[in-house]
């Protein structure tokens, strides 16, 4: 029987996480009803982080830090201009018949703005922290 | 340019990069990718790694000018 007590090797933790992950999205797609879905997922976060205290090693050290900064400011840097661009280009090329292409380039614009705002904020905050 | 000399102490210690990793608290791909010269380590890493070795920074690490 599996022990609590029982360390468990990152590579051990990280296969068991995905199998955890894909097993809450196929339950999710499964139910029909959300309220079930949305329990088996706190379920399964309570399990995942209860399993991540059981771990014998580094999980993510300074490099794997930095490696995810560099691609979260990559992935904001296409992000960004691909949607506000999309949006203008529905904004535009909506209109009459395609009411519905225009509302969706309104949302993306919004969706647009609300990334910006986030990235002030985000900058702002971290300036501070580090001494600006 | 930054180089270091951890592959040879780590020979010299007869440790493996996976003790190495666990002494100073990262991962065996971060030692790794220190000693091919492809992470520059914190200043924090930097100092554990030396100490593990009972050196001084500079004496693990070295900077070299590029002109």
């Amino acid at each position: 029987m599996y022990s609590l007590q029982t360390q468990m090797k990152v590579k051990t933790y990280q296969k068991t996480k995905w199998f955890t992950l894909i097993i809450l999205m196929a339950l999710s797609i499964e139910m029909d009803s959300v309220f079930f879905a949305l329990i088996g997922i706190t379920l399964g976060m309570v399990f995942l982080s209860l399993l991540k205290l059981r771990v014998k090693g580094v999980l993510a050290d300074e490099r794997q830090l930095d490696v995810s900064e560099k691609a979260a400011r990559t992935s904001f840097k296409v992000l960004m201009p691909v949607l506000g661009l999309t949006s203008l280009a529905l904004i535009m090329g909506g209109g009459g018949p395609f009411y519905y292409v225009r509302a969706l380039g309104i949302v993306l614009s919004y969706v647009t703005c609300l990334g910006l705002v986030i990235y002030l904020l985000s900058y702002w905050y971290f300036n501070r922290k580090y001494g600006g | 340019m930054i180089k270091n000399r951890i592959k040879v102490l780590r020979a010299e210690k007869g440790l493996t990069q996976e003790e190495l990793a666990e002494k100073v608290g990262v991962t065996r791909q971060t030692i790794l990718a220190i000693e091919k010269n492809k992470y520059l380590p914190s200043l924090f890493l930097a100092f554990k790694i030396a100490r593990e070795f009972g050196l001084k920074v500079e004496e693990v690490f070295s900077f070299k000018n590029e002109k």
